[in-house]
């Protein structure tokens, strides 16, 4: 299909590429590859499997079952595919279902909502509830702490200054 | 059309408007006027497409009048190939919600669409801002109606999720409201383009990009400010998620193109790095999270947040790619070439829209499902297929999408970003590259366990399946998803020179001597 005209100018080739025109060297015709396959051990490997497949499960299925139960072990590493599946189910399956809960539950859930959001609305309304007694209603109470008040700022600004503010 | 752009912010407000005077009672009325309205808007803004001139990375569309004159204030609006498609995306779903409502909404139904409808006008209004105070007030503004859409029509736990959601992104804004008064402060103007040319040190820029940081990496969202989401969309009516995921969430990836990478070019290079570490985290990490939920939307929600991160990826990996030599010249970096700045920018920008098409997909799919079971547990499912076969076939292909598959718009975006991150570093690709494996798993499970196999619960073998009008928005998104997968190239030609001209503000350095 390639070389035989079949895709016409659909494909093309940039000159720089010649690995298609390499292949062309070695394309006689379709019938050339059909006969030259039956001297390639792919074709044999084929008929191998397509005639084991017919002695193992039509003519002697028996033989199947024979070999099966003297070769156990190897069955069992074949018929669990190398154990790929049951690596996979509990490394990665497994394991980033349980990774996604720990990081749904600590991190999301505990860290971020619980402590951080909801935790800084607590201490909101915990240091609302320690300070209301302070709000007494006596102006004398008010005066007295902003006059304590605006003596820490001002020994604040003093200190800061280095004494230099008033000079 | 000289007023297009305030046509298609106001028509949809004031529509809005006259949908709440028709009132609840008159429900059919409401409806058929927010479609109709919803319609023309769409319409309308496929001139912005239409006329829309590729060939220049400058405004277009432009409109300026006086606003608060004392403050220097403008009412000034104009697109560029960034914020074109996000407007075109905002129409477009607006129009699915409203459609998707139709039937299930029983509840307040004028005030529903009007929320709705007055949402797109704002949010039009956030991406054609070219005045920073006009921006950050329909940003603002924009929490307004979803608060509403989550705390009147949204589920048992609504007012704990719409306080959340606005608690979480009102802070965030807080901070950029102070940078851009800090900025005016400095330059004597809220003209988004004079903050693009404001001179400022390396300090005053990494001050304003943590305040923009904040703003938009909620808004995106991006760990660790991102467990409002998951909240928001469980407890959202259908329309509420898909709005919520289609184009609310693209405000935050639109903030770090207009703002953060022009106005702080210098700070965004030198904290790449914190930004891109944490997109990796949130497209690893936010990806194994997705995989344990049990709830539908909520694995929808997470899976948002990891997709989301692309797009955060590829913004900031360009600094790892591309810088500017003394010459003003853009240089590689390790041999990496200027198509994967752009791939990165690209890809971004792309990922956002066909995050638009597949999360609002995404969330219709499961509004399908809750509106005939009231359940979005995966567990009270199973082999759907057999009674719902049509809309298991659109269910099916979104998911695919969803998880990345080539020839959809999901793996588009998702590969240039790859594409572009792998000249970065390698890593990041490869850590990148791990959402697709997690993202089909946590995916297809959910197919699996939904779609497929025996059906545990009786009640699913009596699903009727979807009708005209739900088959009709399934299959327009449908092909949404598949012409954006096939044939992004118009998407990409629309943002081509906009995206250059980004380029190189964000890597032209602020800082006189620093080269």
């Amino acid at each position: 299909m390639l070389f035989g005209g079949w895709l016409d100018n659909s494909i093309t080739i940039d000159a720089s590429h010649q690995a298609l025109a390499e292949l062309k060297g070695h394309f006689y015709s379709a019938f050339a590859l059909l006969t030259h396959s039956v001297v390639t051990p792919p074709f044999w490997m084929m008929v191998g499997g397509a005639v084991s497949a017919w002695v193992f499960c039509l003519y002697r299925p028996d033989w199947a079952d024979q070999i099966q139960s003297r070769f156990k072990r190897t069955n069992y590493v074949l018929n669990s595919l190398y154990g790929f599946d049951r690596l996979n189910d509990i490394v990665f399956v497994k394991g980033s279902v349980k990774l996604g809960n720990l990081l749904w539950k600590i991190s999301d859930m505990t860290l971020i909502d619980k402590v951080i959001v909801n935790g800084s609305a607590k201490l909101a309304r915990y240091l609302g509830v320690l300070i209301r007694p302070v709000q007494t209603g006596y102006v004398y109470h008010y005066a007295f702490f902003m006059i304590v008040s605006l003596m820490l700022v001002l020994g604040w600004v003093l200190i800061a200054s280095d004494f230099s503010f008033f000079s | 059309m000289d007023s297009l752009l305030s046509i298609l912010i106001w028509l949809p407000i004031l529509g809005g408007g006259s949908v709440l005077l028709i009132g609840n009672d008159r429900g059919s009325l409401a409806k058929w006027t927010s479609a109709v309205i919803s319609v023309l808007v769409f319409i309308l803004s496929l001139n912005l497409f239409l006329d829309f001139d590729t060939s220049t990375s400058a405004m277009q569309f432009v409109e300026k009048a006086s606003w608060i004159s004392q403050f220097n204030i403008f009412y000034h609006l104009g697109v560029d190939g960034i914020s074109m498609p996000l407007i075109i995306l905002t129409t477009f779903s607006t129009i699915l919600v409203i459609i998707a409502g139709w039937e299930v909404i029983q509840n307040r139904i004028a005030d529903y669409m009007a929320a709705f409808l007055m949402m797109e006008g704002i949010i039009i209004g956030v991406f054609s801002a070219m005045d920073s105070m006009l921006y950050y007030v329909f940003w603002e503004a924009s929490l307004i109606p979803m608060l509403l859409i989550i705390g009147v029509w949204g589920g048992q736990n609504r007012v704990y999720a719409a306080i959340k959601f606005f608690l979480y992104t009102f802070l965030g804004s807080v901070f950029m409201l102070v940078s851009l008064i800090y900025m005016y402060n400095l330059g004597g103007s809220f003209a988004i383009s004079d903050m693009h040319a404001l001179p400022l040190t390396l300090a005053q820029q990494s001050w304003i990009f943590w305040a923009f940081f904040l703003a938009f990496a909620v808004k995106v969202p991006m760990f660790p400010v991102h467990t409002w989401l998951p909240d928001a969309h469980v407890q959202a009516p259908t329309g509420g998620s898909v709005i919520l995921a289609a184009i609310m969430l693209k405000m935050g990836g639109y903030g770090f193109f207009r703002f953060s990478l022009p106005i702080t070019p210098d700070a965004s290079s030198y904290f790449a790095f914190v930004v891109i570490v944490l997109s990796l985290i949130a497209i690893v990490y936010i990806g194994f999270v997705a995989l344990v939920q049990k709830d539908m939307k909520k694995l929808i929600a997470y899976s948002s947040i990891s997709h989301m991160g692309f797009v955060t990826l590829g913004v900031f990996a360009l600094f790892s790619i591309m810088k500017m030599d003394s010459n003003g010249e853009l240089i590689s970096i390790a041999g990496a070439s200027i198509e994967s700045a752009y791939l990165g920018l690209e890809g971004a920008m792309i990922q956002m829209v066909s995050h638009g098409f597949i999360s609002a997909a995404m969330f219709l799919v499961v509004g399908v499902l809750y509106d005939r079971l009231h359940s979005r547990e995966i567990s009270t499912y199973g082999g759907v297929v057999n009674s719902m076969p049509k809309f298991t076939g659109f269910a099916v292909l979104f998911a695919m999408a969803n998880a990345g598959l080539p020839g959809t718009s999901g793996f588009v975006g998702e590969f240039m970003v790859i594409l572009g991150a792998l000249q970065a570093n390698f890593w990041y690709a490869f850590l990148a590259a791990m959402t697709l494996i997690v993202g089909a798993a946590y995916t297809l499970w959910m197919v699996k366990r939904v779609f497929w196999g025996p059906v545990n619960n009786p009640e699913v073998n009596s699903l009727s399946d979807i009708n005209a009008r739900e088959f009709s928005i399934l299959a327009i998104l449908a092909v949404a998803v598949l012409w954006m997968g096939v044939y992004p190239q118009p998407v990409i030609e629309v943002m081509h020179v906009s995206i250059a001209n980004l380029l190189e503000q964000a890597l032209t350095t602020k800082i006189p001597g620093i080269l």
